[in-house]
């Protein structure tokens, strides 16, 4: 099977799952309880998250966060609460419906700087040095072309820039069985 | 969760696209539950992933890392 196959099969599945995703108590796993203090209830059972990037990256008043497959909106609005009303935020997902949810938790959180579009990681709709950091959270990996994903990240941010990415590694890539080191759906999570 | 990177390979492929100062900040590993417990997996794989991967390595199949970098001027 080519990348682009993968490509296309791995995006379907994301796209059925988020139509049906089961609530996650990940959230409390890795948000500082300041950060769980100022998200909407029913945000904290959305999150999938493998890592705080927003944490590391600090994102300070007045800067222009990007977030990369932003789902249900944790990151970016942890991200807009900090820049602040003079910053601004782009949370870029794969759906619509994921846009959606995450634009209403914004409002519900205050984040009036955090606006989401519907894009590809791996073809950012952002224009070239128009980030001072970008952060994404367990995306790349259910990406299939992840050096592309990357590359985009470097294109938007600008020179000087920013980037903190939390994602889960595969250490013992031999110890997957072989039905699933190929199955799209195991690439697509 | 099969085409997850390995954490050299993330860091390599960050380099490769030209960011600088690449840092691992957190390193936590992340075993067959964890990753398994990922929505996107249908039930069968998961039973079968869980099943088939050898005792000794369920706990260090994986890392949940964040890395950051910086984009030089």
């Amino acid at each position: 099977m080519t990348d682009l196959q993968y490509r296309k099969q791995t995006q379907a599945m994301i796209r059925d799952a988020v139509r049906g995703l089961p609530a996650s108590d990940v959230a409390h796993e890795i948000y500082t309880p300041e950060q769980l203090a100022v998200l909407p209830e029913g945000l904290l059972t959305s999150s999938y998250a493998t890592g705080n990037p927003v944490a590391w990256a600090s994102p300070r008043p007045g800067e222009t966060v990007v977030d990369i497959g932003s789902g249900a909106g944790v990151d970016s609005i942890l991200a807009a609460l900090a820049v602040g009303v003079t910053g601004r935020v782009v949370g870029v997902d794969l759906t619509a419906e994921m846009c959606q949810a995450a634009s209403g938790y914004a409002a519900e959180a205050g984040a009036v700087t955090a606006r989401f579009v519907q894009g590809e990681a791996e073809s950012l709709p952002l224009a070239d040095d128009s980030a001072d950091v970008v952060v994404s959270n367990s995306v790349v990996s259910v990406t299939v072309r992840k050096t592309r994903v990357l590359a985009e990240a470097y294109r938007v941010v600008r020179p000087g820039g920013r980037i903190a990415l939390a994602d889960m590694t595969l250490e013992a890539e031999d110890a997957l069985p072989a039905e699933v080191l190929s199955h799209p759906s195991a690439w697509a999570g | 969760m099969a085409g997850a990177l390995t954490e050299r390979a993330f860091v390599a492929n960050l380099a490769r696209v030209g960011f600088a100062d690449i840092r691992v900040r957190h390193r936590e590993p992340w075993g067959i539950e964890e990753m398994t417990r990922n929505p996107y997996l249908p039930a069968e794989l998961v039973a079968l992933a869980r099943q088939r991967v050898p005792a000794e390595l369920r706990d260090r199949l994986g890392l949940r890392i964040v890395i950051t970098a910086r984009k030089p001027t």
